[in-house]
């Protein structure tokens, strides 16, 4: 059986197609970006921002508030977020495909892809908002 | 699809050797991560909502439920992470002339430096 090592992120079989290469390299991109830069935005989320007295969270968020309504910082965001919910969405799919969906491959798709660029939007929306 | 032929097999193969297990967790990671961007979408969303907001929205984030989600979310970011990291030398090698860098090397250079880096300007960014 081949599932354990031979279905990874790339799926199924051969490159196959042309756009194989350009695909790839945004599937990794975006796990790099969730490796770098999500388990730090947990810890400040989760444990910085409401952590400590009244005047460390009203300073810590002040400090938040700043730092992402500073335009580079909201088109890294973006990025950050666009790549990072495309790699999750691909290896969701690629999941559900592994535990008995595979022959809904094709189906997948559209709510899979769908749901990272509605979410993406949403994120881009808000970002252009603050 | 077509032309392709896929074993059916069980759903749950994945229970049937610790190696399967091992991949499952890893791509289960992806679940966690991809509802972990959409309540860090949220916090942004109520930044924009203005100071009151962002305050409610901060208080409701030092409640235990909201707490436990995210240790389950940080547990799921820092294992994508190592095991991504962790696979630089398989999926990228770098040869350096006809050398190629060790895998620990490559590790650190292209994986957990810059994590590290990355994580300590962003939490520097928020407590300093």
């Amino acid at each position: 059986m081949s599932a354990g090592g031979g279905s990874g992120p790339g799926g199924g079989g051969p490159a196959r197609r042309s756009g194989e290469a350009f695909w790839w390299a945004l599937f990794s991109g975006g796990g790099v970006m969730a490796a770098l830069f999500v388990p730090a935005f947990v810890v400040v989320t989760g444990f910085l921002l409401p952590a400590g007295d009244a005047a460390v969270v009203a300073e810590r968020a002040a400090a938040f508030a700043q730092a992402v309504g500073w335009w580079p910082v909201k088109v890294a965001l973006l990025g950050v977020i666009t790549l990072s919910l495309f790699h999750c969405m691909h290896r969701i799919r690629h999941l559900l495909m592994d535990v008995g969906l595979r022959r809904y491959a094709g189906a997948l798709k559209l709510p899979c892809y769908g749901a990272a660029l509605a979410a993406s939007l949403w994120a881009a929306w808000v970002l252009w908002g603050i | 699809m077509s032309g392709q032929y896929h074993r059916p097999h069980r759903w749950a193969w994945w229970t049937e050797r610790p190696g399967y297990m091992r991949f499952m967790v890893r791509e289960l990671t992806s679940v966690f991560m991809a509802g972990y961007l959409v309540v860090f979408v949220m916090t942004l969303a109520s930044v924009g909502g203005g100071e009151a907001a962002f305050a409610e929205w901060i208080a409701a984030l030092g409640t235990p439920a909201w707490m436990a989600a995210h240790v389950v979310a940080l547990i799921a970011a820092v294992w994508h992470a190592v095991t991504f990291f962790g696979a630089v030398p398989q999926a990228m090698p770098v040869f350096l002339g006809e050398r190629r860098l060790p895998g620990p090397v490559a590790q650190i250079v292209m994986g957990y430096g810059p994590w590290l880096t990355v994580s300590a300007v962003i939490v520097w960014w928020v407590v300093r």
